[in-house]
């Protein structure tokens, strides 16, 4: 059986009344690529930075490693790196510099840090930028920078808020393709994404979190399945026939409106044509249904 | 104050050999431009003794038997041990910790705030020291100061240091704006520098603020500088040293614990 790098137990974490995470269960396996997805503001970013021992939750226990973060305290941030969704970075020292600053912090020794460095800069093709200031980097140098940061101590753990969002297509790849490369060499990871994507590419497993909540957990084709089926009839129509074609619609498939727009989802033994025909005159579309329906179709059921 | 109040100020746990990355960080920013930066230092306090100490040399003579050039630097060093000391844990570290969000990085490391902020303390001391110091070659080089005095009056200024990096520390926990950290210089530099020995002995001063000057720390350490009277009476000279060590301990312990936490507040609420 393996073990779990982290494992959460009823997290809880309020900002001021408001349960912005309230009672997540999590276990990781160690290995294991673990994505979370949901709309913005559904705790994201405050879920990851609960995992990464950074907030502190408002009730619950955290174990990384099988060690409880509230024995263990701020040594258990070196078994894991946390790449944040800001730049942070301390503009009166060049690239080099923050690195070296962060590794020493880590409690990296001297020769150990200047090593690390050296390797992680050149898998993260940032070498020829060891000199450069932080304001000539661009967004994407910066993001490799914030990456090559979080691993110089080589945690076990990587937890990554998002790392590709506003990037180009290529650039995604690069970051994602190294992110495969730490997970071969046996880094767990979780990583929170707008881009399904990635999530695709990355993920053995995906939580979905809606207001606070981990309401789904699974491999992303077995949560498509569940959760949706195979295809997704997506199509507009005018606001005085929403509720007609809704009404039939519903007695046979399962489906989610946001206003005038209707999404139909088709399960297996079901078929889409009957849905075209019923709908025959609406600009539509037909489409196998993927992660980001399974998000949608959560939003629009909350 | 119950006993759970009082107990954070006897705390240790600020200390801590992680501290030093914050002082290493300091000092490398500060290596980076360090002639520029030890010039920034020591050109406010040259211009003082060069405007007092020679300017007023011909009216003034001598004072307690000594150069009024020599008398002026002994009191430039030791407020300048003051003033730098306390602009670096002050304003320094409000700067470093309060404006922009670099702090929230720490949390990401096994550390905590206070070990960063004795290293800021240690950064205080350290830098103060090194501008006591390029002073202190200085007035040497003009034969105002003897070598052989280095040692002691070094000694002296760590104490100073020590004192005011606290001082400042705790000024800087209780502040809400930056403008409020400046106060430091109307309430404690200016002061002291006025009326605690620098340009002109301290009984001259009305004999109530001369009785409360005299026992302010710059005062003190300017009297020891000047007249090695550290030993004259040694119980009175160590029963201050111990008890503006003893007062800085609290002050570094209890700045230390409230900036932890606000820093611990405004990294919670980073969203």
């Amino acid at each position: 059986m393996s073990k779990n790098i982290i494992e959460a137990r009823s997290l809880v974490k309020y900002f001021g009344s408001q349960a912005v995470i309230n009672g997540v269960h999590l276990e990781i396996p160690e290995g294991e690529s673990f994505v979370v997805l949901g709309s913005k503001g559904a705790g994201k970013t405050t879920l990851l930075g609960l995992l990464a021992h950074f907030l502190t939750p408002s009730a619950g226990d955290l174990f990384i490693q099988g060690q409880n973060t509230k024995v263990v305290g701020e040594a258990v941030r070196k078994k894991l790196g946390y790449i944040m969704d800001k730049d942070l970075f301390d503009r009166q020292l060049n690239v080099e510099e923050n690195l070296w600053i962060y590794a020493r912090y880590m409690g990296l020794g001297s020769a150990e840090a200047r090593k690390r460095i050296t390797e992680c800069m050149r898998f993260f093709e940032i070498a020829d930028y060891q000199d450069s200031s932080i304001e000539s980097l661009n967004t994407f140098e910066k993001r490799c920078l914030r990456a090559c940061r979080s691993v110089l101590h080589q945690p076990k753990l990587l937890i990554v808020d998002e790392l590709l969002s506003g990037l180009g297509f290529l650039e995604q790849n690069f970051l994602t393709d190294r992110l495969l490369d730490l997970k071969k060499q046996g880094v767990s990871i979780i990583f929170s994404t707008d881009s399904m994507m990635e999530a695709d590419r990355l993920a053995d497993r995906v939580g979905i979190i809606s207001a606070g909540k981990l309401l789904l957990e699974g491999s992303p084709s077995k949560i498509i399945e569940n959760e949706i089926g195979f295809e997704v009839v997506e199509f507009d129509c005018r606001e005085d026939e929403v509720e007609y074609l809704v009404s039939k619609i519903s007695s046979t498939y399962e489906y989610r409106n946001r206003g005038t727009k209707i999404y139909v989802y088709i399960r297996s033994g079901q078929d889409s044509r009957n849905v075209l025909d019923m709908i025959s005159g609406e600009e539509m579309s037909l489409r196998r249904a993927r992660l980001s329906d399974v998000v949608t179709k959560l939003e629009l059921s909350h | 104050m119950s006993l759970q109040a009082i107990k954070p100020i006897f705390r240790l746990s600020a200390f801590s050999p992680k501290a030093f990355t914050s002082l290493e960080k300091n000092f490398h920013i500060f290596l980076q431009r360090w002639f520029l930066n030890s010039f920034e230092i020591v050109v406010q306090p040259v211009l003082y003794f060069v405007a007092f100490g020679f300017g007023l040399q011909k009216w003034i003579g001598s004072i307690d038997g000594l150069a009024y050039p020599t008398y002026v630097l002994t009191g430039i060093l030791m407020a300048t041990a003051m003033s730098t000391s306390i602009y670096e844990s002050a304003q320094g570290v409000y700067q470093r910790y309060f404006i922009g969000d670099l702090y929230l990085l720490l949390k990401t490391c096994p550390v905590r705030f206070e070990h960063m902020l004795f290293g800021e303390f240690l950064w205080s001391v350290f830098r103060a020291t090194l501008a006591f110091s390029i002073l202190l070659i200085i007035g040497s080089s003009l034969d105002l100061i003897a070598v052989t005095d280095f040692l002691p009056l070094i000694a002296i200024c760590i104490w100073l240091c020590i004192f005011f990096a606290s001082l400042g520390l705790l000024l800087t926990s209780l502040v809400k704006t930056y403008s409020q950290v400046y106060q430091y210089l109307p309430l404690i530099v200016i002061p002291q520098f006025l009326f605690c020995g620098v340009f002109f002995p301290i009984e001259r001063l009305p004999e109530t603020i001369a009785k409360i000057c005299s026992v302010l720390p710059v005062s003190i350490a300017v009297d020891w500088a000047r007249d090695g009277s550290f030993m004259d009476n040694p119980i009175l000279s160590f029963s201050y040293v111990l008890l503006y060590l003893l007062f800085s301990f609290f002050m570094f312990n209890i700045a230390s614990k409230r900036i932890s936490e606000i820093l611990e507040r405004n990294s919670e609420v980073m969203k």
